[in-house]
């Protein structure tokens, strides 16, 4: 039997709760991990499981449906979208990814990270869009 | 009156060696319900602590079954519910005594939580099946040995005469279905302690029914009435070894509660937590999540009117 998908949260980041939760369904979703179709837990459950309030978790549901990786309807499980591609955005908002990247990798860096292990990371993540 | 008496004995026997055995069953960064650095337990101020710990709950059930012994030879009752007191708040006491001792050593705990995205799955793929077939045969047994209550004599102890008459019965099956849907999922003591709870349920409803068709069988002989009540304490008494021994094994520092939030060590009580049932910090089993309604709804319901309504019939019978 497939191990479940994991979602990890840290109280103590300065990112909020609900943005982590947000963060990870949209990446597992990305990756693949999450398909289409998938069943998530309720709001309560998954509140219960990581031992953090209801509404933290409703909203970060209510984020995901909104940016349209989940859809959340009274009374019915939470389900991963058949997500529609949207257009490509412009140059401008390109721009502002590459930024981000390269903040990311300065705090990589930071941390001690080599060059070389970075770039082999961004491969292996750039390969696994590829699947 | 003498041979419940005697059970009752052989249960502070077994409450104190429980208790005494117990904080040597938990997490290794927990001890006395605080969280520690890793290898805390080892070091002289935790063996310490351990110690006095050990000699207290010693010396309460020492105190017990002098109360017990009492009972037998003066016949006043009191002396059992002084006995059982002095067990319920020696045990309780002596755990808080061991737990400030153990706070000066306290580190944060993890504030990493993990959970599984899958809606359904928690490693108990079947629990619902195994519930019922637990439940199948306790209510058929419950049934039939209710409707033969009267055949039971009273050299048949502790389980049987908690057991069929309904109150702890309801009590196991609501807690049960607690469990499944009030508590974390993916914790490996989950499984551990649905199992020991189920083979609760099953001694409690079988076993009276298996003993009303012996007694059937040999109607005169009290031995058997003893050796079954003395058979079903060992099996109980095997089914928390079995869990405690397979807890610390599977225990991890997992346990992500913060430490303020467990009042005297052992009632747990966090206004942010939505679970209903967290579970206990070394040992076996659940605490309720006392800021949660609904646990004082259920306490109320099925142990405070219970015993409210018991103290009012003695007081009226005075």
């Amino acid at each position: 039997m497939p191990a479940s998908p994991q979602i990890r949260i840290d109280l103590a980041s300065a990112t909020p709760v609900y943005r982590q939760i947000v963060d990870q369904v949209r990446t597992r979703t990305v990756e693949g991990v999450l398909r289409a179709g998938d069943v998530l837990p309720s709001v309560r459950r998954l509140a219960i499981d990581l031992g953090i309030h209801f509404n933290t978790v409703a909203e970060a549901y209510r984020t995901l449906a909104d940016e349209g990786w989940i859809e959340v309807a009274h009374g019915r499980p939470a389900r991963v979208c058949n997500r529609n591609m949207p257009a490509p955005p412009e140059a401008a908002e390109v721009e502002n990814f590459r930024q981000r990247l390269r903040h990311l990798i300065a705090e990589m860096r930071a941390q001690g990270l080599s060059p070389a292990r970075i770039s082999r990371e961004l491969l292996a993540l750039a390969e696994g869009l590829k699947r | 009156m003498i041979y419940p008496i005697i059970s009752y004995s052989l249960v502070f026997i077994l409450v104190g060696g429980v208790q005494a055995a117990l904080p040597a069953y938990g997490g290794r960064t927990i001890f006395f319900s605080v969280t520690v650095p890793e290898r805390f337990r080892e070091t002289a101020e935790a063996r310490s602590i351990l110690r006095g710990f050990r000699r207290l709950i010693l010396l309460w059930t020492i105190a017990a079954e002098a109360l017990a012994l009492a009972t037998i030879y003066t016949g006043v009752p009191w002396f059992l519910l002084a006995a059982i007191l002095v067990v319920g708040a020696g045990t309780v006491g002596a755990y808080a005594r061991a737990r400030k001792q153990t706070r000066q050593f306290s580190v944060a705990p993890s504030a990493e939580r993990t959970a599984s995205l899958a809606a359904q799955s928690d490693g108990l793929r079947g629990s619902y099946f195994i519930l019922a077939a637990a439940a199948a045969p306790f209510i058929a047994a419950a049934l039939f040995a209710g409707s033969r209550w009267d055949q039971i004599s009273d050299t048949v102890a502790l389980s049987t005469a908690f057991g069929v008459s309904g109150s702890v019965d309801v009590v196991l099956l609501l807690l049960a279905l607690a469990i499944l849907h009030g508590s974390r999922r993916g914790s490996p003591m989950r499984s551990v302690n649905l199992t020991v709870l189920v083979a609760f349920m099953l001694v409690n409803s079988v076993a009276p029914a298996t003993f009303i068709a012996l007694q059937w069988m040999k109607p005169s002989e009290q031995f058997w009435g003893q050796a079954f009540s003395f058979g079903e304490l060992l099996f109980l008494a095997g089914m928390i070894v079995w869990g405690l021994r397979k807890g610390s094994q599977l225990r991890h520092s997992r346990d992500t509660t913060p430490d303020e939030c467990w009042k005297l060590g052992q009632f747990y009580y966090n206004p942010q937590d939505p679970a209903l049932l967290v579970e206990h910090r070394i040992g076996l089993g659940y605490s309720p999540n006392f800021a949660r309604p609904l646990s004082w709804i259920a306490i109320t319901a099925l142990f405070v009117l219970p015993v409210l309504a018991i103290v009012c019939l003695v007081i009226a019978n005075m």
